[in-house]
């Protein structure tokens, strides 16, 4: 190293001290010591440079700069919580709405694929098992109800599960739930209509607003729920005579 | 952070910094806001600061940082390449001199150092830092601050010599940031 190279290390050697055991100024200031020309030019660079030191420190940050920053510091530490907290509650609110987009989703299409089931099933079972007419004490007039009857007016029939199979009415498997199945001639035309107790069903509900229409082949099914039966009744002469008993 | 960790680290820190702040943006309006806006962003994103000793280097970093951010903007850098070669021998009237004047015309005479040589300059007065953690907040190897060091005090001496003309040198950090968006 040569007193140059020295010159330009040493320069960087704050007077202060702190500098003392950084090792990058070690062999400059070994050199310094060994030449007194080097050494003198350090000592005098160094005072040079305490001076510009003290007038720094002399200077002073304006009035109110320190209470500025500390009230800023408290609105700046109150905000981040807030929204952190917003934050929380949009994906919280936002996790909600997805949940229940989603469930009504999947709700929308098992009722849906329920509906479609009950339907199929219907249709199938009429077209596998042929006419079976109400049985029991009553079932006349119910017959005769059914066979004046639109769709919805078929739900307001006192229908007791326990006494019409009691009385001899077909019951079917739908799955694992019974239905009760009740066959009744309106205008020469032999329909049928399924009736499955709510409590008894543990599949999601139909749907409740209006019905759910199926065509089979020449057939077709309506099903619907008025929250105490699921019903399905199938017509042999297709969908427009179904909706006909719509209404 | 609690609000009297926060005050105890304001209490500490905020004179060097407002120091270093004053030396680049060039007035005390935008050196305070310098300052201000640094503890802002310490109090929003700093407290995440495992290591608080940490924290005086983060805080120098980020004023200069936010000091950069519009400065960068500008093109009145000076290239290393068009200095004149440093003098390196200190005359004692020099230090006379110094000594004699009050210290905002040394401040004055620290800001009409080029901006590349002021900051590492006014760093190495401020004698808070480390060379570490001086390259570390200027984003530049020990070697090239040591250079502009160098550098930066042969600008620091010569405008010593003149101090009259350093207040025509200095151009308000307000000013240059009025001048982009004219």
């Amino acid at each position: 190293m040569n007193n140059d190279e020295a010159k330009f290390i040493l320069s960087a050697y704050r007077p202060s001290g702190r500098d003392a055991n950084d090792a990058r100024f070690t062999e400059a200031l070994k050199q310094a010591r060994q030449y007194p020309a080097l050494n003198e030019w350090l000592a005098q660079a160094q005072a040079l440079d305490a001076v510009v030191m003290d007038k720094l420190a002399q200077i002073v940050p304006p009035a109110g700069l320190r209470e500025q920053i500390l009230a800023g510091g408290k609105v700046s530490q109150k905000a981040p919580p807030r929204r952190r907290q917003l934050g929380a509650w949009l994906a919280l609110a936002a996790s909600v709405i997805v949940v229940l987009a989603v469930s009504e989703v999947w709700l929308g299409q098992k009722v849906q694929a329920a509906q479609h089931n009950y339907a199929e099933f219907a249709v199938n079972d009429m077209h596998n098992s042929g006419h079976h007419p109400p049985q029991g004490n009553g079932m006349e007039e119910a017959l005769g109800k059914l066979a004046s009857s639109d769709l919805h007016s078929m739900s307001d029939l006192e229908f007791s599960f326990n006494e019409m199979k009691a009385g001899g009415c077909r019951t079917v498997k739908c799955g694992e739930r019974e239905v009760i199945e009740l066959c009744f001639n309106r205008d020469g035309t032999w329909y049928h209509l399924y009736v499955m107790p709510r409590k008894v069903s543990r599949g999601p509900m139909l749907a409740k607003s209006k019905p759910y229409f199926l065509a089979m082949s020449d057939s077709a099914a309506a099903v619907w729920t008025d929250g105490v039966f699921d019903y399905a009744v199938v017509s042999p002469k297709g969908m427009n005579d179904l909706k006909g008993l719509a209404g | 952070m609690s609000t009297t960790a926060f005050s105890q680290l304001v209490d500490v820190h905020y004179t060097p910094l407002y120091r270093f702040a004053l030396s680049l943006a060039r007035n005390q309006a935008d050196a305070g806001d310098l300052v201000q806006q640094t503890f802002y962003i310490w109090a929003t994103k700093g407290h995440a600061l495992r290591e608080v000793s940490k924290a005086k280097s983060w805080l120098f970093t980020t004023l200069y940082r936010e000091f950069l951010s519009v400065r960068r903007r500008e093109q009145r850098s000076t290239s290393i390449e068009d200095l004149p070669p440093s003098e390196q021998d200190v005359a004692t009237e020099e230090i006379d001199r110094a000594r004699s004047m009050d210290a905002n015309t040394v401040m004055l005479a620290l800001q009409s150092v080029d901006e590349v040589f002021c900051a590492p300059l006014t760093l190495f007065y401020l004698d808070d830092l480390t060379y570490q953690e001086i390259a570390d907040t200027l984003d530049v190897p020990i070697g090239t601050v040591m250079s502009r060091l160098s550098r930066g005090k042969a600008q620091l001496r010569d405008s010593l010599k003149k101090p009259e003309k350093n207040a025509q040198k200095v151009i308000p950090f307000n000013q240059t940031k009025k001048g982009q968006t004219s």
